[in-house]
């Protein structure tokens, strides 16, 4: 029942950074601020920061979850719910991983469509990430997680270009703080956990680590640095714009870039969007390997043949939605899911076992 | 042999692009666009492309404007597409014009298709013109060589200089925020020149009054910080010093939120003069001669300057944006009701570093 990986398809405890960040830092940060505005307005920053507190405490139930339970999710869900019914489990949380690769691919799909080429059609631009993605999965979790810390260094530069912006910075727009009621403050953190979605994957990649229990330092750090990015994007964003401006413009980062010049580059978002391919297909890769996977652990199916499966779903599913409104529905069922996937299921979970174990324990 | 034809296939696929390509040669890039007034329900509007025509002397430039009438912008664009024979692109525009007539009517509908194109960057220009945009791009302009890049450099300099900073992007959040009115050049046909006039001030996106060119420094050392400019300063009815702003910064402080506002305002300026003629620098208070009486030149005309604004009821400094960020139960209407009469202080601390080579 337990797994055994080999030590050459293990990666050492501190990718652990750069998987996690890598698959948090995706399509949201384009235009996340449009949403936590809503209900916090300016004082959203806090939220960000509430909601990086929260997913702190939801690794770290992970890590307990996943060290107790020696192994996987899928392992985990089957020595407290047996086969069935731990096996149904595991097959919903892999099709929520499949949601996630849809969510990112197809979203990423639609700002090249409004930004830059208005007439690709989104089939033809899914699949080539997608064979791209796949290419990289058959190479093994070690290609996966060597893409994922590349994808870090790449968008860092993405960071110091925010620095032209300030320019137009109006900062007192922050003050005065706290005009917004605790509860204002809290919606806006749930809104912001979407942001903070990827993290789950770690219940699957955790048997890839060497020496997981070491990996430990190296999550929770990976999580305070997505923080770190996200209240940066956010800060600049609201000094940028006025609040009205924020709540209509759908991709504040991107708009943000539109007043970067470099004397070679007039529009600093193209290059921004180029640039962000090299992070969206980590993310994709990361999902899609997970949900290989986790298939093969499940059911025991030859990994290469469900590989193309999955994509061909994945595939499917980007091509069906068509406009705006559809991505924006889609975005907004997947955040609800992985809401109360990270905030109620795990810590359910995580009961369940301490419990199981405490009466197994005495029993034996 | 299947991996080979799988990587063809992949080129293909990605190579092959998806695709239609904009070849620079076949596309009319325009670079100025201007709106006139018709009526009520028309607008027209003239583009200003530069096309290029090699021959043996070398590339010329040569600018055409095309003039079309319609409902929308957009529609004008679509109307313009069958006077061109290239299909135009948008995405190099860079200084968008209103005439008066129409800007007193209020611009913002005509800008919708700026906000909303992804093509269109945010660092343009957009300025208001005493008469016809129609003729002031058609116009032939010897001292640059496209009318599009007179007006960019024009702008670009004066703005390093004793003009306000302002673009797209600013004007947008002046409109947007609440409390703040948004301003742009005004500028003129003069023969073969374009020369700004001033500065246009707004109420919402209607323009409603205009600042001398002279009053621009004034204007900026309220506004923003500044790091060069010129000011000539009234000693004497007959004697006139010219001072040169190397930096200033501005402050402001509202009290009693929007029911009572009060208005203080503190500008730290320093400068070097730049021109004195008939005037003794070598005794030793002159510095704080002139200080003394820049200072109360200084503080006379801003105060003038924020009076005449509240009068109009506009707010181009952004006080009311800044006043809401220094109490917590700011209302916009009460403060619009309450703004024209507020008092204002204005506290300018000047400072005289270096005269010259000269003493």
């Amino acid at each position: 029942m337990d797994i055994t990986i080999k030590d050459t398809e293990k990666v050492s405890p501190f990718f652990a950074f750069f998987l996690i960040h890598s698959v948090q830092i995706g399509v949201g940060i384009l235009g996340f601020q449009r949403v936590i505005v809503k209900n916090a307005g300016y004082d959203a920053w806090m939220s960000i920061i509430l909601a990086g507190i929260a997913n702190q405490v939801i690794l770290w139930l992970m890590y307990e979850l996943l060290k107790r339970g020696n192994g996987d999710l899928i392992s985990i869900h089957r020595k407290i719910f047996g086969k069935w019914i731990g096996g149904f489990l595991s097959t919903l949380f892999i099709l929520y991983v499949l949601l996630a690769a849809t969510v990112f691919l197809r979203s990423f799909t639609q700002v090249v469509q409004v930004w830059v080429f208005p007439q690709l059609s989104t089939w033809i631009f899914c699949a080539v990430l997608l064979l791209l993605a796949c290419y990289y999965i058959v190479g093994g979790f070690r290609t996966v997680a060597g893409l994922c810390f590349l994808s870090v260094i790449y968008s860092l530069p993405l960071l110091i270009v925010l620095y032209f912006p300030l320019h137009y910075a109006h900062f007192y727009n922050f003050f005065p703080l706290m005009t917004h009621s605790p509860m204002q403050i809290l919606q806006s953190a749930k809104a912001t956990t979407m942001e903070f979605l990827g993290v789950e994957l770690l219940l699957l990649f955790y048997p890839f680590l060497k020496e997981p229990d070491k990996s430990r330092r190296w999550g929770h750090y990976a999580l305070l640095y997505t923080t770190i990015f996200y209240i940066a994007f956010a800060i600049v964003a609201f000094v940028y714009f006025t609040e009205e401006q924020l709540k209509s413009t759908i991709w504040a980062t991107l708009s943000l870039w539109k007043i970067v010049e470099f004397p070679i580059v007039e529009r600093f978002e193209y290059i921004g969007i180029a640039i962000w391919v090299a992070v969206v297909v980590p993310n994709l890769c990361i999902c899609l390997w997970g949900a290989n996977y986790g298939m093969k652990r499940i059911f025991s199916f030859k990994r290469r043949r469900v590989l193309l499966i999955l994509a061909l779903i994945v595939f499917l599913s980007c091509s069906l939605l068509t406009s705006h409104p559809h991505i924006e529905k889609l975005n907004v069922v997947f955040s609800e899911i992985g809401f109360y996937f990270l905030y109620t299921y795990i810590p359910f979970l995580f009961l369940v076992q301490l419990i199981l174990y405490k009466v197994r324990g005495q029993q034996g | 042999m299947r991996k080979k034809g799988l990587s063809l296939l992949l080129c293909i696929i990605t190579l092959a692009a998806c695709v239609p390509p904009h070849i620079i040669e076949d596309i009319q890039m325009v670079e100025v666009i201007g709106y006139d007034y018709v009526n009520p329900h028309i607008v027209q509007v003239t583009a200003s492309a530069s096309t290029y025509q090699g021959s043996e002397a070398g590339t010329t430039v040569h600018n055409e404007t095309l003039t079309t009438q319609a409902h929308t912008s957009k529609d004008n664009r679509r109307a313009m597409q069958g006077l061109s024979p290239k299909p135009i692109q948008s995405g190099k525009i860079k200084t968008v014009l209103y005439e008066d007539k129409l800007a007193k009517r209020g611009i913002f509908s005509y800008m919708d298709s700026l906000n909303r194109d992804a093509t269109v960057g945010k660092l343009l220009y957009l300025a208001v013109t005493d008469g016809k945009t129609q003729n002031l791009l058609a116009g032939n302009y010897p001292i640059s060589t496209s009318v599009s890049k007179y007006l960019s450099d024009l702008f670009e300099q004066n703005m390093k200089g004793n003009f306000p900073e302002v673009n797209l992007h600013s004007f947008l959040y002046a409109y947007h925020a609440k409390g703040m009115d948004p301003f742009l050049p005004f500028i003129e046909q003069k023969g073969d020149k374009i020369q700004i006039k001033g500065l246009a001030l707004f109420k919402n996106d209607h323009y409603v009054d205009s600042l001398s060119f002279k009053d621009c420094f004034i204007f900026k050392i309220l506004n923003e910080k500044v790091k060069l400019g010129l000011y000539e300063l009234r000693v004497k009815p007959n004697q006139f010093l010219d001072i040169e702003a190397i930096g200033s910064k501005v402050a402001y402080h509202i009290t009693g939120g929007s029911t009572h506002p009060t208005i203080w305002i503190r500008i730290k300026l320093q400068g070097m003069v730049n021109e004195a003629p008939k005037f003794n620098l070598q005794s030793e208070d002159s510095y704080k001669r002139i200080e003394k009486k820049l200072t109360q030149d200084l503080e006379k005309k801003t105060q003038q300057m924020i009076k005449r604004f509240q009068r109009e009821g506009i707010d181009p400094l952004g006080l009311g944006d800044q006043a809401k960020s220094q109490n917590r139960h700011w209302n916009e209407q009460q403060w619009k009701d309450n703004y024209p009469h507020a008092e204002v202080h204005v506290n300018i601390d000047t400072q005289i570093k270096e005269t010259g080579i000269k003493e």
